[in-house]
């Protein structure tokens, strides 16, 4: 079987306007860092720890939220997993934050868990929205083909899990920004975004032209990545 | 010919508000090799239920089901009343699906599915996906991609029926081309009686629930059959009674 396309985007134009949303944040925070007088390498700097500990996390998330999905989608299982997930991601995961500074310490591995445990649970509903659409008819095709093991990972229950994967993704890096520079003020790390606004916390101005640059960031991904992404996989599973 | 497919005092209930809804009771057939077998009955009386049973779709029944010795789980498909094509995959994937379930070289697989796409008149479409095909061009993926397995045994639920009379006579012209070239035994399931005698060596009829073998019918009309003919009517009267006496 082929690999599947990776074209998300529906032209080159969408592709340049895509790319020329990213390129305005980056511009927008070089002209910041020389207003506000802070070095741009360190802005960056902040800007790179934080985005890796939530790619990091992003990537965690991930591989936990699908393995669990697929292994209680359906069957008994099911009916005990589920109310199991919904205790456990409605668990205020803050209260957890001091317990997991004194076994984990002020480091990254604090940051990233936290962020694990706020990105995954969307990620983790979204697939199996997503896998409970499947249409008996598919199972049965399935059945009949006789595919099994790796090989009904890859060409059946992946593809299906896509759309609710990018879905979840979206909500749950949503969630995952917003934590990531909590946490990382709470936890006190010496670089990151959390350490950038906790530092200039006391300046409205930057603090404010920080936010904006933030969500320039975010929006600029989204648009990017994550939004072409979405309409690919649905439009992949229409009939 | 020898008998491929047995089943013995097959019964299937499900569950229904607390209580039991009988969906087939006392079902004894056999179908022999090369056989085009058609059971026909009104909706409810089960019909779909029995070819997944016979097929081995649905194992949850009592009764016996048994295959011949030399018929292998492999050797069985399916073609789906609503197609069941895999929206994420191609034409050529769709139809390769199968094959590449069966751990198939490329070099071979990409042989069969060319043959298939050229057998359906799908060449053009290899690469596009189901849902810019129409219902008639669905289907015959759905066809050619159970046929690609090279199967003995081909079950056919209601095949036709999601389709306009035009396309789905065209269908039915090409499907039993295909079953005098291949060979293979077919069981199909239909509500309209005009379909199951011109396709069918036999017709088992079926009552409503609990669907029942009320007759089965050996239909001796010569082939291709002629839909206005005498005793094409008188066939389909005969039938039409037993679902609705």
């Amino acid at each position: 079987m082929r690999k599947a396309h990776l074209k998300i985007y529906k032209s080159r134009k969408h592709a340049a306007v895509t790319l020329g949303i990213v390129v305005l944040p980056f511009l927008f925070l070089l002209v910041f860092s020389r207003y506000a007088n802070i070095a741009a390498g360190t802005l960056f700097m902040d800007i790179g720890s934080s985005f890796m500990r939530l790619t990091i996390a992003y990537g965690i998330s991930v591989a936990l939220a699908w393995v669990l999905a697929v292994s209680f989608y359906r069957g008994r299982r099911v009916k005990i997993a589920l109310p199991a997930f919904d205790v456990l991601q409605s668990f205020p995961t803050f209260a957890m934050l001091p317990l997991a500074v004194i076994f984990l310490g002020r480091s990254n591995s604090t940051v990233i868990f936290f962020l694990v445990v706020t990105v995954m649970w969307p990620i983790l509903f979204s697939i199996i929205s997503s896998l409970k659409l499947i249409k008996r008819e598919w199972e049965e095709a399935v059945e009949i083909s006789g595919m099994r093991g790796t090989r009904y990972v890859r060409h059946f229950l992946w593809p299906v899990s896509v759309p609710g994967l990018i879905t979840g993704s979206i909500i749950g890096l949503g969630e995952g920004w917003e934590a990531l520079v909590a946490t990382e003020i709470i936890v006190g790390m010496p670089e990151g975004l959390g350490h950038f606004f906790n530092q200039y916390s006391a300046n409205p101005e930057i603090t404010a032209l920080g936010i904006t640059g933030l969500l320039l960031l975010i929006f600029s991904f989204n648009h990017l990545l994550w939004l072409p992404l979405l309409n690919r996989s649905h439009e992949r599973m229409e009939e | 010919m020898a008998e491929l497919i047995t089943v013995r005092n097959i019964q299937k209930t499900f569950a229904d508000n607390g209580g039991k809804i009988s969906a087939l009771a006392d079902i004894d057939i056999a179908v022999a090799e090369g056989e085009f077998l058609v059971f026909v009955g009104p909706s409810g009386s089960g019909k779909s239920t029995l070819l997944r049973i016979m097929s081995g779709l649905d194992q949850e029944y009592n009764g016996e089901l048994q295959y011949a010795e030399d018929l292998k789980r492999s050797e069985i498909s399916f073609v789906f009343q609503q197609f069941a094509l895999f929206p994420w995959l191609t034409v050529e994937e769709n139809i390769g699906f199968g094959l590449a379930a069966r751990n198939m070289p490329e070099k071979e697989r990409r042989e069969i599915i060319k043959k298939e796409l050229n057998e359906f008149g799908l060449e053009s479409f290899a690469r596009v996906p189901p849902r810019d095909l129409s219902g008639g061009m669905k289907q015959r993926v759905g066809i050619a991609r159970a046929l690609a397995t090279a199967p003995r045994v081909v079950f056919m639920d209601e095949p036709f029926s999601e389709l306009d009379s035009f396309t789905a006579d065209e269908l039915r012209k090409e499907l039993l081309t295909l079953w005098h070239a291949r060979k293979m035994t077919i069981i199909m399931v239909t509500h309209i009686v005009e379909e199951a005698i011109l396709l069918a060596d036999r017709i088992a009829v079926l009552t409503p629930r609990p669907g029942r073998i009320e007759k089965i019918i050996k239909n001796d009309l010569p082939r291709p059959r002629v839909e206005r003919s005498q005793d094409f009517y008188d066939l389909e009267d005969k039938i039409t009674k037993i679902i609705r006496p």
